[in-house]
């Protein structure tokens, strides 16, 4: 019971660990299956083996320290300051936020580039972005992303003559 | 005579007026960008590698190698000023830098760093002109088997990377095994999914900006500033004199022999594999410290401690720089970046690079002398307003990076199938961040690991099988195999210490 429950407090890193190893055993089965002569497999075959048996130890070794980390930790009583908890828990949630907002907005901008062209989706991405992350001001939504855009669009699509994305704007 | 022929065709190439404005361009961006916590100096690599595709080979690489000094000097003026750190090799700056500052002696400690960084250039780049010759010429007589076990003592540098071995080596066998995606010399694909982008193997350049760049923005949404609440404090150090500065500047030229024994120092470190800029500043600062006259005051804010550190992590940079285009193995996370400046150019690091092209690369090596001195200049002026830019808030900056990363990205094969990648091996990267994996681990196998492919491949074709004896009856392989088990000394005495000392953390309980 108690691995079970180191298992379970140590769940992320272990489930990082198989999809490292998922990745990888799909890879080598991939290769294997294609080989007709061992020679694509030369590298490939010592270094998947080399990485399961660091997946493995690496899986014990972590369930290990958070068995470790549970008895320390019923050993010390823990008396958390309910307010600074609170103030960690809002901080926690504003970090999530913001890297929601990063993530969303960046590939939102990835697929309308095609889309919409070059200029209007990369100003459109920096102004949302910078309001996004908290800037409230003209200056940093609307006129350093249009200065910027339009240093990048003179620089590369006229002096280096990049062909940049192009949709219905421009 | 025809090496000193293709010197003076290599120092004629810098007479150009636009190699010469590269130069000052790579150094200003990499000082100021080594000066921003957090925009270590392979990030500012990264970051302006697309924008040298449009550029001839000489300027742009010209261009990332000032960077690459730059950002080693420009990561201790936020270490000197507000204690932390541009780069991890500047940590030991700041324990002599920052209680200078303290003292009200933050200029003088920024002017004793920029002329010690100089000198310590100066020295690498001396030593890389002289050495990196008769590197090449001994690096020629390789074969497939020599040139897989040269990337098999590369690989070893993993072990060096992390506290954690087995975190290094899941990382570093994840990044071997992506670098093999792709078409093989038998023409069988690998790992593709049906993408016949990737039938090159995965495009470097954007797996490195998303690796190394993209997820880096996300772990600086947890700061309001890139330097931190420290930022706060930046306004009064910028007030100090530039009489300070210079006094600082000065300062330096009076302890020759430690500026000395801190850039041999550096540099010899800076050739092994792995060891590096930090390691290269910790072994002198200690080092120096044992000869000075002044030990009692290391880490008080004595300006000799300053020295040692700046001098060896500067000259590292010629020894790492040997390494790279001598054999083709980065010693570190800056010069893997380098490769991709490189490649860009359809230049390829290792030994028939310097033979094809001597005044090229005597050029490239000419610069960083000449460099050096405009680093004296430049990182004075720069010293003086860094400042400002760490007090940027990262709600304006990380827009402006990510925005740059990705029209960067784009820009190298004008495909957004590379766009993709990189946000793809953003995601790997922040996970690998998150939990603590070392990244230059995964990017040292996707470098390394279509070298060791292919090579491993030729040494097989070429002897119709693999044995212990193609490696044992070759004394180039037997000298390379030697060099193999020697370097992993230091991870089995490592590994031996880390079991010891758990048994023993284990039997008292």
């Amino acid at each position: 019971m108690v691995w079970l429950r180191a298992l379970e407090k140590a769940k992320y890193d272990v489930l990082v660990l198989l999809a490292i190893l998922g990745y990888a055993t799909y890879y080598y089965a991939e290769v294997y299956a294609i080989s007709k002569t061992p020679i694509n497999l030369l590298l490939v075959e010592p270094v998947y083996w080399i990485l399961f048996i660091c997946v493995v130890a690496l899986i014990v070794s972590n369930i290990r320290q958070a068995r470790q980390s549970m008895t320390e930790q019923t050993s010390s009583a823990t008396t958390d300051n309910e307010q600074a908890s609170i103030e960690k828990a809002l901080a926690r949630r504003a970090l999530y936020r913001h890297s929601a907002s990063f993530g969303i907005t960046t590939l939102l901008y990835v697929v309308a580039l095609d889309w919409l062209g070059f200029v209007s989706s990369s100003f459109l991405y920096l102004s949302s972005l910078t309001f996004l992350l908290g800037a409230r001001s003209i200056w940093l939504n609307l006129i350093l992303p249009a200065l910027v855009v339009g240093f990048l669009y003179v620089s590369m699509s006229i002096f280096l003559r990049f062909s940049l994305p192009e949709g219905w704007l421009i | 005579m025809s090496e000193l022929s293709s010197l003076w065709a290599g120092i004629g190439l810098l007479s150009d007026w636009q190699v010469i404005l590269m130069m000052i361009l790579g150094l200003l961006f990499g000082i100021i960008t080594g000066a921003i916590p957090g925009f270590s100096t392979p990030l500012a690599i990264s970051v302006m590698l697309p924008v040298t595709f449009g550029m001839e080979s000489l300027q742009a690489i010209v261009f990332l190698t000032c960077i690459y000094a730059g950002g080693n000097f420009g990561s201790s003026i936020s270490a000197i000023l507000i204690n932390i750190p541009g780069s991890p090799q500047a940590i030991v700056t700041g324990l002599d830098g920052y209680p200078m500052t303290r003292q009200g002696r933050g200029s003088e400690a920024l002017g004793v760093a920029v002329s010690a960084s100089a000198v310590g250039n100066l020295i690498g780049a001396i030593f890389l002109i002289l050495i990196l010759p008769l590197l090449v010429q001994f690096a020629l007589s390789f074969g497939p088997p020599e040139l897989f076990l040269v990337g098999v003592i590369g690989l070893t540098i993993i072990a060096s990377l992390h506290k954690s071995f087995l975190k290094a080596a899941v990382a570093g066998m994840f990044g071997v095994l992506i670098g093999t995606i792709g078409m093989t010399d038998t023409g069988a694909m690998r790992g593709t999914w049906g993408f016949y982008e990737l039938l090159d193997g995965i495009p470097l350049i954007p797996a490195l900006i998303g690796l190394i760049g993209f997820s880096e923005l996300f772990m600086m949404l947890q700061r309001t500033y890139v330097a931190g609440d420290g930022a706060a404090d930046m306004g009064t150090t910028q007030t100090q004199s530039l009489r300070q500065l210079l006094t600082g500047f000065v300062k330096t030229f009076r302890h020759p022999i430690s500026l000395l024994r801190a850039s041999t120092i550096g540099v010899l470190i800076g050739g092994l594999p792995g060891a590096g800029a930090t390691v290269a500043s910790v072994v002198s600062y200690n080092e120096g410290r044992r000869y000075s006259k002044n030990s009692a005051n290391f880490g008080k804010g004595e300006p000799e401690g300053v020295i040692n550190s700046e001098a060896a992590n500067n000259a590292s940079e010629g020894g790492a720089l040997a390494l790279l285009l001598s054999l083709g193995i980065p010693g570190g996370l800056a010069t893997a970046v380098l490769i991709g400046g490189f490649m860009l150019q359809g230049l390829v690091p290792g030994p028939r690079l310097f033979m094809d092209n001597p005044a090229l690369m005597y050029g490239v090596m000419s610069a960083q002398v000449f460099a050096s001195f405009m680093l004296l200049f430049f990182g004075l002026v720069v010293s003086f307003y860094a400042a400002k830019i760490i007090q940027v808030p990262t709600m304006v900056l990380i827009p402006l990076i990510a925005l740059f990363s990705i029209v960067g990205t784009y820009a190298v094969k004008l495909l957004m199938f590379d766009v993709y990648i990189m946000l793809v091996f953003a995601v790997i990267g922040i996970i690998l961040r998150k939990f603590d994996y070392p990244l230059i681990a995964v990017i040292l196998g996707l470098i390394l690991g279509p070298i060791l492919d292919s090579q491993l491949m030729r040494t097989y074709q070429g002897s119709g099988g693999l044995s212990v004896s193609i490696f044992t009856e070759r004394p180039l392989s037997l000298l390379l195999i030697g060099i193999l088990l020697l370097s992993l000394i230091p991870l089995f005495v490592r590994l031996a210490r880390e079991y010891t000392k758990r048994k023993q953390h284990v039997v008292p309980n």
